[in-house]
Parts: C-alpha cells; structure tokens; sequence
C-alpha cells in the first residue's frame, strides 16, 4: 500500500459571527498519499478552502476554530502540535498556494527576499546561498532572466509570473505535501495550462503529494487521482478521477457535470440545478442538497444521510444508496 | 436576418503621458482597428485572455468609453456622431450587463430604485406604472417581487446578476452589451444565468455582444465568434466552424487549453510560451509572432490582413495568404 502521508478524521471547523457560530466545516475525513493529486471540489461556500486553511492552522484567531476532529502527518496530530513544531512542518513538509498571487506575496519586499526567508528559516542557509538558490529555483519554474526577476518587487510581474514565483516558493524546501488552493482560477486559459504543466512536472520530479482545491471540473479530470466533491460542509461523494467522472452517483455531482457548458459537444439548453446554496445559518433538517435535488424523497428533509461506501472506495452521501433502502 | 451593428476600423487608444507637461509619450492600443457586424437577434460572442481589449470593444460601442476613431453604426445610425443629448436618449436602445453587479449596483439604493431609475429618466410613465413594470421585470429575470424593498448586498451573486439583467432589460433595448456577465458566478447559478439570457433574448428578439474569456460558455450562447488578441480580431467564425477548423495558432493554443471535464481524453496541449506583450510596445508585424510555433519572416515584418479565407469565416494571419 502507498505511504500515507496525511489524513484527516472528522474534521469540523466553526466560525464565531454575530449570529452564532457556524458550521463551516462537518466531519471532513479523507487521506493522501505520497506522490498523490486528490482534487477537492465545490461551490462558493461549500468549505473546500477552510478544509485546507484547517489543516494549514491559518483560520483566523479567535473567529475560526477547529472544535473536532484530527489532522495526522506523519502519524502526529498537527491540532494538539505545539505552535514551535509546528512553524517547523508549515511551509517546509507542507506548504500552500493560494488562489491570488498578486495578494499572497508581500508588495515591499523583493521577489528574490521574500524566496530567501523561506530558505533561510527553514534549510538555515546563509543569505548568499538562499539568493543563490532562490534564482536557481525560479529557473526551475520557468522563469526567464532569474537574475533579474529576483531583484523585481511583485507589482513588476504578471499574474501568471506570480503564480510561478509562488509555486517556486511553495517548492523551495521539497515539501512531502502541497496544498494548492484555486492556484489557477484567477489566471487566463493559456497561462492556466502552463501552471498546471508545471505542477505536474514538479510532482512527478520529487513525487510530491498535491491537494488541488478548486472550483473547475475540467482541472480536476486533468490532474487529479482522486476527487472529493464537496456541498454545505459536507463531503457528499469521493472516488477516483475515472469512476467519479463516468459513473456520478450523487445527484449534485451528476447535476454539476451535466450543467457546465462544454467546447465538445452542441446542445441547446443547459441543464440547470435549480436555487441556490441554502445559507449557513438556515441549513435543511435532514440532507443539505434535498431543496434542490431531482431525486427528492420524502425522507430526505427529516434523515441525515451517511457517507455510504459503493465500493472500491468510491462513496456516496445520499439516501438513494443506503442499504436496504435500494 | 437584417445587420443591427456594424463596426468599422473600431480604434480606442489610451495615451501614457509623462513628465511635468504631462505631454503624450505613447499610447496603449487597446483597441487597434477592429471591424465586425452583428445581425439582428444574434448572439455575438468575443472571446480573448484578459488585456486583449474585449471589454474595451464593447464599452466602446456604447460611448462609455469615446472611440479614438472609427464607426459604429447602429440601425444606420452612426453612433459616434450623436450629440451627448441624443446619445442619452439612444442609449435607451442598447444596454449593458456588467461583470461584478455588487460593484455595479448602487449598494444604498433599494432594488425597486434602481430598477426604476431608467424608466423615470426615459419615459413618462405614471408612478404607479412604474410600480407595475418593476414588479414585472423581477417576475421576467425570476425574482420573487417581495425582494423590491432589499438592498444589492442582501442577495446573492446570481440574483444580483438578475437584477442587473432586468435594469437592462427596464427599456425595452434592441442591444445588450454582456461584459462577462457570468465569470463571477458558480458553475450551477451560471447555467441558471445562462439560460434566463438566451430565454429572454427569445422572448424580446435582443441582440448580444456577449463578451466572456470562457470559450465553453462562448460557444454555448453565441452564434458567431470572434477571437481578439492584443486589440485585435485574429479570427472570426461561425461557433460551430470555429471549433471544428479554428485556422489562426492562436484559436488553436487557446481551445486546446481548456480543460475538459473527462479524465479519458489525452490531448496534445498547444502550451504557449511567455505572457501576452506589452500592449504599449506590441510586437512588429502580427503581434502573435513571438508566441507563434509557425512564426515566418513576414510575421515579423507585415501585419496580416483580416480577410475571409472560406465563406463567413475570417482570419488574420499569414499561414493564410
């Protein structure tokens, strides 16, 4: 069996509002292995990047809170880590790209000072060496004139620059996991594709573990393993790439993919996947798709369906495949 | 099927200006000689990566922003020769929808206002004809008529796209200008979305520029494509032929770069190299050419003619000549 390098149990993660707290996140399990891509997708809302923002420890104090669950790397909890260990795993054993390059890098500093920290704090090189290889890291991104870029300030570059340089950053320590969060959606077609050639080629260069958040179906039947589909904080399907993308067994997937407008085929209508995402703080009794679903049965607006397994890892959380129910 | 719209050697130019006397230093082309025409009750489609002067194109048209130079002719009337008072009163014939309506509503005003605005500007209808033609236009974009009396931020993107739609709606236009009106919207609202546009279009016989980077939305909606780069349009089709025989590399590289949502199909990526140029120091020549894979000596030299290559379809590049 591949070496399972992180795992999640139960995660459940609140934010404090006004109006009480919220749910953002309910009991989120899932693992990753070792030179694994497992895409987690979703809506607006649907808490794909708090999943990740939990397991980075980068909610923000004192509004959000991880209240259950465990997040195992390497076997230890990263939620009962002291906060001194963990600087040492952040950014070294797993690092993080966010969705906006422009806002993710400091604007005073310049690009080449900022890759240095990194190096610096965690591989305790000196300040030649980790300008030295901050070039030689930019060079590996495909980045033209290094030497130059490294003396820019990050107003100099171009979106699609930035995101390379923040790839690079995340890279810069050979991290075992990499969290990627909507890396591409802020980026144009033509640049998306080089960024996500780029990513490939660096996980297939030091077999590392990528977890891709994003929105986008047609990045995740590009690169991923494995794919989470997430709705309301919940993970209502899981499997792998070709079984999710052939065989859809949720009704909001199978309605997510028949509603996007695709460049292969023709068709007059779209299907459609009628309302909205019901609001954090007036979520339906039982399963939180019910409201919009096609295949509504009674029991769906009073019972909380499980995770129910199909097999082969593929699993379901719908009332349609609980057993005995079939 | 008659012609609503006609574009000629459409230019918009901003100046860099420099120094103390702010004189002129150069000029960012936008929109740099750009000729299409839209026929009625058509769907429009312009297509390109950010920068490349879609919705400059599409302001333009409108005088949002005032071309440099160049034509637009609407219904045979020529646009850009209107005095301000009569191009308020056109206005009432061509609208728009814009990208973010959060940021294009008004956030103190009630969504009862804002959709009355336009028709106390335009027409005479009595208050409570007003009244009546509000509620009427929130049944048409789906809103449930008891939202009247909320404000932008209470709803969420798609029914703020809705609104947005009605207010352009309110007039009775025969043109809509769609700058990106779905790219900030969910996957399951866009379709919603989509299919409200190409309902009403129906219902009223309008007309769209719909202006998108997202070619699969482009090509469900639109019935004719043109493909822009670098303020310029590199090709123009019909949307199926489009994505049967694209001809310019640069269609090429940018369809093949979307990612299809089916994990069996392995494709030879065309992956572009470097970034989209400068628009204040475009490249000589096609201003493709330095991302171009079949890049000959006259790309360099020679800016290539837009002309039709089969019937309808339309192409700037010199692999064509």
């Amino acid at each position: 069996m591949a070496e399972r390098l992180l795992e999640v149990k139960g995660l459940c993660t609140e934010f404090k509002t006004l109006n009480g707290s919220v749910r953002a996140v309910n009991g989120v399990d899932f693992y990753l292995n070792k030179g694994e891509t497992l895409g987690i997708v979703g809506e607006s809302g649907c808490g794909k990047s708090v999943t990740s923002l939990s397991i980075m420890q980068l909610l923000p104090k004192g509004i959000g809170k991880v209240v259950e669950g465990e997040i195992l790397f390497d076997g230890e909890d990263l939620l009962r880590m002291p906060e001194k260990k963990l600087l040492t795993i952040r950014g070294k054993d797993i690092s993080m790209i966010f969705q906006e390059p422009m806002t993710s890098l400091n604007p005073v500093f310049k690009i080449g000072k900022q890759l240095s920290e990194v190096l610096r704090y965690h591989m305790k090189m000196d300040k030649k060496q980790a300008w030295e290889k901050s070039i030689e890291l930019l060079k590996s991104v495909g980045i033209s004139r290094p030497e130059m870029i490294v003396n820019d300030y990050p107003h100099q570059l171009s979106g699609g620059m930035l995101q390379r340089v923040m790839i690079a950053m995340g890279l810069s320590c050979n991290p075992k996991v990499l969290i990627a969060d909507e890396p591409t959606t802020a980026l144009d077609v033509t640049i998306q594709a080089q960024i996500l050639e780029l990513m490939m080629e660096l996980k297939r260069n030091y077999d590392t573990a990528i977890l891709l958040i994003t929105h986008n179906l047609g990045v995740v039947a590009e690169v991923c393993d494995r794919v989470l589909v997430m709705y309301a904080g919940y993970v209502v399907e899981e499997a792998d790439v070709n079984t999710l993308f052939d065989h859809p067994c949720h009704p909001y997937t199978q309605g997510l993919l028949k509603c996007m407008p695709k460049v292969d085929e023709t068709r007059e209508r779209l299907d459609m996947i009628e309302g909205t995402v019901p609001s954090p703080y007036a979520m339906p009794q039982g399963c939180r798709f019910a409201p919009r679903c096609p295949k509504r049965m009674p029991q769906c607006d009073t019972e909380k369906p499980e995770l129910y397994d199909l097999g082969n890892g593929h699993k379901c959380r719908c009332l349609l495949y609980r057993e005995g129910d079939q | 099927m008659g012609t609503l719209l006609e574009v000629n050697h459409l230019k918009k130019y901003f100046p860099i200006k420099k120094g103390l006397l702010r004189r002129q230093a150069g000029a960012v082309k936008a929109v740099d000689d750009v000729s299409f025409s839209v026929g009625e009750c058509e769907t429009f489609g312009v297509v390109g990566e950010s920068g490349c002067g879609k919705s400059t194109t599409g302001r333009s048209i409108l005088r949002l922003l005032e071309p440099t130079s160049g034509e637009v002719k609407f219904d045979g009337v020529d646009v850009c020769k209107l005095s301000p008072e009569e191009m308020r009163k056109f206005r009432k014939h061509m609208q728009i929808v814009f990208q973010d309506p959060m940021s294009s509503l008004d956030p103190r005003w009630t969504v009862d206002k804002i959709l009355a605005e336009p028709l106390k500007l335009h027409t005479d209808m009595t208050a409570a004809q007003v009244d009546d033609r509000v509620k009427e236009l929130m049944e048409e974009v789906g809103l449930p008529s008891y939202h009247a009396y909320k404000y932008p931020h209470e709803f969420s993107g798609g029914q703020r796209q809705r609104i947005g739609i009605a207010k352009a709606l309110s007039l009775n236009p025969r043109f809509i200008v769609c700058d990106e009106p779905v790219s900030a919207l969910d996957v399951s609202i866009q379709s919603q979305v989509l299919n409200l546009m190409k309902d009403l279009q129906e219902k009223y016989k309008l007309t769209y520029l719909f202006i998108s980077h997202d070619l699969s939305v482009v090509k469900y909606i639109s019935d004719r494509i043109a493909v822009m780069y670098l303020g310029r349009i590199v090709e123009l089709a019909k949307a199926d032929e489009l994505f049967a025989h694209m001809l310019h590399p640069y269609t090429q590289a940018l369809i093949s770069a979307i990612p299809l949502p089916d994990p069996h199909i392995k494709r030879d990526r065309i992956v572009l190299s470097g970034d989209v140029p400068n628009p204040s120091a475009p490249p000589s020549g096609c201003t493709f050419h330095e991302r171009c894979a079949h890049c000959k000596q006259i790309c360099k030299e020679a800016r290539p003619e837009f002309k039709e290559v089969f019937p309808g379809h339309y192409v700037a590049c010199h692999l064509y000549d």
